[in-house]
């Protein structure tokens, strides 16, 4: 029962990262916190089962489907909604998002009702087994294109132009536009990836979860502890706080009893924030609103 | 924001007798959906019974006329509508909303005015233990939420000799698991666990987890849709396979089997209603019947929530066409000494309102579709068991 412990935590926290991953660079390189991240995730969900249920396409082929959507949808609510009171006061941010994320939710219910969907896939169920511990494979193949993704924006900020334009923006708004990079043009950027990698962990997820309009809210509360433990804006601290985030939830559960997740996790996480404030991997500048 | 609805139904023509009924139920927020369905079944009732020339009331026929309310899905704003419906609107009797947490708030209200009121979706024993005299609910209470289930190992020919019940820590399921437990050391079973999880929580891999190394025969249930959808799943993705799967809620609830698709078959769960019962009953002749009228009507199948309006409509009806009177305490004498069948199953009140005769039946998906297989005297087919392994 412990190693099949350790791996339901170790494939869960996967997904759990990815999830934060969008929502920790937004608040990292433009100081806002997206309380929409939830619906991002959710609107991911719905367009994988759609995708599914109207063209039998495989969830993990729509992925880039559900990333694309998000994208749009990201770019457009930040460069005519969110870059409007991003300037002004955090509280206005938080307001605007979490307005932003009730619509969202509202316009799923009036389109697909809240009725519960699935997506099963001819492989959903079954598991690989190793050694007496069971590993689903849509959970493991989750995991893996969890990372993977993860992998990729890392190398996206570090190797290519876009992506290093965001990290200077977040350095140092001012000095960034000395070097002709337009600090608008990279927070729109910054919010559509963001939310294509919401979209994404919303693929992902609908072959783990029952598909509602309400199911952002229940990631929301783990996306917050994993970005603040991981540190703000690091995409390998997102990973590892996320894992780890993973693996304490399900030990608790073996140890103390499923009621105890959440206290356990939360206590780690206040332990973690008064030694080392700036999170595991963070760094100071990151998570400073200017 | 907030949006009273005020939905008076046909006025009635001078010299006409009127019979006011208030209900105050959930038309938006979190029980929106149910308490959509719940007002959709007391309308029902109200047309029929208009259709019929109205009740008869000791020789006077009266019309029926519903003032409706939203009470927003929050306790304090049905008690404080319940309050106006009756020293405003000054309803004769009152029609419950859904959910026991708000029908608590409504009872004190309607209690202290001594207006009857007919709550079928309110089934949480507490409300029946504190002494009212004016509340009834035709549904059977919450407590006996898995017992038909328990009743059916029962009468299994190789019974199974261990138990697991899982769950949500709220009010509803945890009445239901503590209740289903006690019967099943009754009868002998071995409990070998028993889990509380959080209600909203997005991964039960932990629990089934543990439910596998425990390996029971039987697994009980008794989530809300959200997180039995999830129970299932992760049971098939980590290979728990016990010989009967029984859910106190979800069974009920077409999205549930929807989304499951064929890995729902043979999982079996309580139900208050379906649609090929046979009961037979007043004013709606038996629930095929009603089924086939309320989908003409309202262009969808009726659920339990539905069915359970209706029935609380047809049973004051018989209760005031018995009492002659719509004075309160003479229809509550009425409502006591009433022993008879509706289509929604048996009636028989005790004097804390509480419908002793009412049985929840169990269905289970068969070929994917819902079969009630237990009691055996309304049964539509025999219960598939032990269940096939996950495929």
């Amino acid at each position: 029962m412990l190693s099949q412990t350790i791996i339901n935590g170790l494939l869960l926290g996967g997904l759990y990262a990815t999830a934060s991953i969008g929502f920790s660079m937004v608040w990292g390189v433009m100081g806002v916190i997206n309380l929409a991240h939830g619906g991002f995730i959710m609107i991911g969900a719905y367009v994988s089962y759609w995708a599914f249920s109207h063209f039998g396409l495989d969830p993990f082929f729509a992925i880039p489907l559900s990333m694309a959507v998000l994208f749009v949808l990201g770019y457009f609510l930040q460069a005519v909604f969110v870059n409007r009171v991003m300037r002004t006061s955090l509280l206005l941010s938080l307001i605007l998002t979490f307005g932003i994320d009730m619509i969202l939710i509202n316009i799923v219910v009036l389109v697909f009702s809240s009725d519960f969907r699935s997506v099963n896939t001819g492989y959903s169920g079954s598991s690989l087994q190793i050694a007496g511990t069971l590993v689903p494979y849509v959970r493991l193949a989750t995991f893996v294109f969890a990372l993977a993704l993860a992998s990729a924006f890392y190398l996206f900020l570090r190797r290519t132009r876009a992506g290093q334009a965001i990290l200077a923006t977040a350095l140092d708004k001012e000095i960034a536009r000395l070097m002709a990079i337009n600090p608008n043009r990279v927070y729109a950027l910054t919010f559509a990836f963001g939310a294509a990698l919401a979209g994404a962990a919303g693929a992902l997820a609908s072959m783990l979860f029952p598909i509602s309009p309400s199911m952002g809210k229940e990631f929301i509360g783990a996306v917050f502890v994993i970005t603040v433990l991981g540190g703000i804006g690091s995409i390998e601290g997102c990973v590892l706080a996320g894992l780890l985030y993973g693996l304490v939830q399900a030990f608790t559960s073996l140890v103390l009893g499923v009621n105890y997740q959440n206290v356990v996790a939360f206590a780690v996480f206040l332990t973690i924030l008064i030694l080392r404030p700036r999170g595991l991997l963070g760094q100071r500048f990151f998570g400073e609103i200017s | 924001m907030a949006c009273l609805l005020y939905c008076a139904t046909a006025g009635a023509a001078p010299g006409e007798n009127t019979l006011k009924i208030g209900a105050a139920v959930s038309l938006s927020g979190k029980f929106a959906r149910e308490g959509e369905f719940l007002k959709e079944g007391y309308d029902f009732w109200k047309d029929a019974a208009n259709a019929a020339g109205g009740i008869d009331i000791g020789g006077q026929k009266y019309k029926v006329e519903i003032v409706y309310n939203d009470d927003e899905s929050d306790a304090q704003t049905s008690a404080r509508l319940t309050e106006k419906l009756i020293t405003e609107d000054k309803v004769n009797f009152l029609f419950g909303p859904y959910s026991s947490g708000i029908a608590t708030a409504t009872a004190a209200i309607s209690e202290k005015y001594n207006v009857l009121t007919m709550v079928p979706m309110a089934t949480a024993d507490s409300i029946y233990q504190r002494g009212y005299r004016f509340v009834f609910c035709p549904s059977p209470l919450a407590s006996t939420g898995l017992l038909p289930v328990l009743e059916l190992i029962e009468s299994l020919p190789s019974k199974p000799g261990t138990i697991a019940i899982v769950g949500p820590d709220s009010l509803f399921p945890n009445i239901t698991a503590e209740a289903a437990r006690k019967k099943a050391e009754q009868m002998g079973l071995k409990v070998v666990y028993t889990a509380k999880y959080p209600q909203s929580t997005p991964d039960l891999s932990s629990v089934v987890t543990a439910l596998k190394s425990a390996a029971p025969e039987v697994v009980l249930a008794t989530g809300y849709t959200q997180d039995s959808l999830l129970l299932v799943k992760s049971m098939r993705e980590l290979q728990v396979n016990p010989k009967l799967i029984g859910l106190a809620m979800s069974i009920a609830v077409p999205d549930f089997r929807d989304s499951l698709g064929p890995v729902a078959n043979q999982i079996m769960g309580v139900d208050y209603w379906v649609p090929t019962l046979t009961y037979t009953g007043h004013v709606v002749k038996d629930s095929t019947t009603y089924a086939s009228q309320y989908k003409a009507k309202y262009s969808k199948d009726p659920t339990y929530q539905a069915a359970s309006g209706t029935a609380g409509g047809i049973i004051l009806q018989m209760a005031l066409e018995q009492a002659r009177s719509t004075d309160p305490k003479l229809v509550r004498e009425a409502l006591l000494k009433l022993n008879g069948e509706t289509f929604y199953g048996k009636v028989e009140f005790n004097d804390r309102g509480v419908n002793t005769a009412a049985k929840l039946n169990v269905t289970q998906i068969q070929e994917g579709r819902p079969t009630v297989v237990f009691p055996v005297e309304v049964r539509e087919k025999p219960v598939q068991y032990p269940k096939d392994a996950w495929k």
